[in-house]
């Protein structure tokens, strides 16, 4: 018996009545509700983003239901996109070309002719003002 | 049927996974190239830092590599210099750094007549003695530590 033919006997039983004790009955329903609700659970997961998805982009024509299911990889591809170009329209430009500008800065005070302890020693920075107002 | 939804199933879990993938990469950036990954040109030039590689970020190891980039277009005594200074920079603290280059620029972006003068008061101040420079030094001494 295939599981075609089980359904359809099973059918034929359920529509000439049970008559099951009220226990079987209050299991069964229990069981019933606890299945509802994990098939709802599954179904929100499975469901909602794709068909929202669906519905903002509209039908994919030959891919039919797998092109639904797809939805939420093109929708991850939208949304990394969209980061990209709000970083770029928010001064935020490519980190190469920021981090190269500050190898030319680093490498220009490096090869220079003062040493790093004139940048840094404050007691330099202190007399240089002084004798430059004094001058 | 059963199959569709385990196909559904699949491309919800490779979905998901890019998406994780894709944060983790946003917020941990890669380490950068590692050290047996430079060039050999690279890797003579930055020798000095061989040692500290494994410790630097992505970004620090980038700006040494185009520094190294750089450097076959310097002169013998700017390459010299470089070598010289390449590990007393690499020890500083990040805000040591920033303040060097901030008050590089400020200097840069003076007259070529101002920037020597600078030049000629650093060699006039190092002459000065021990005791005059400390004068010059507020309280909590250089910024240099």
């Amino acid at each position: 018996m295939n599981e075609q033919q089980f359904g359809a006997r099973a059918r034929s039983v359920l529509n000439q009545g049970l008559s099951l004790h009220q226990g079987h009955l209050e299991r069964l329903k229990v069981a019933r509700e606890q299945a509802l609700s994990r098939q709802r659970e599954r179904a929100l997961a499975a469901e909602f983003l794709p068909a929202w998805a669906a519905r903002a982009l509209g039908p994919l024509g030959p891919l039919g239901g797998s092109g639904r299911a797809l939805m939420p990889l093109l929708l991850v591809l939208l949304v990394a996109m969209g980061a990209q170009f709000w970083l770029q329209s928010h001064g935020q430009n490519d980190p190469l070309a920021e981090i190269e500008s500050a190898a030319q800065i680093d490498g220009a005070l490096l090869k220079g002719d003062l040493p790093i302890d004139a940048y840094l020693d404050s007691g330099f920075q202190s007399w240089l003002k002084r004798s430059s107002s004094s001058d | 049927m059963a199959q569709a939804i385990k196909l559904k199933r699949l491309i919800l879990l490779a979905s998901f996974s890019s998406l994780c993938l894709a944060g983790a990469a946003f917020a941990a950036q890669p380490a950068g190239p590692g050290w047996s990954q430079l060039k050999p040109e690279q890797r003579q030039v930055l020798s000095a830092l061989e040692g500290e590689w494994k410790n630097f970020d992505a970004e620090r190891r980038r700006k040494w590599i185009s520094i190294a980039n750089q450097y076959p277009r310097m002169s013998a005594e700017e390459q010299a210099r470089i070598q010289r200074r390449m590990r007393e920079w690499a020890s500083l603290s990040p805000e040591q750094r920033q303040v060097a280059r901030e008050r590089y620029q400020d200097l840069n972006s003076l007259p070529s007549a101002q920037r020597q003068e600078v030049r000629q008061k650093w060699d006039e101040y190092r002459q000065l003695p021990e005791d005059e420079r400390r004068k010059w030094s507020p309280g909590t001494g250089p910024v240099r530590n």
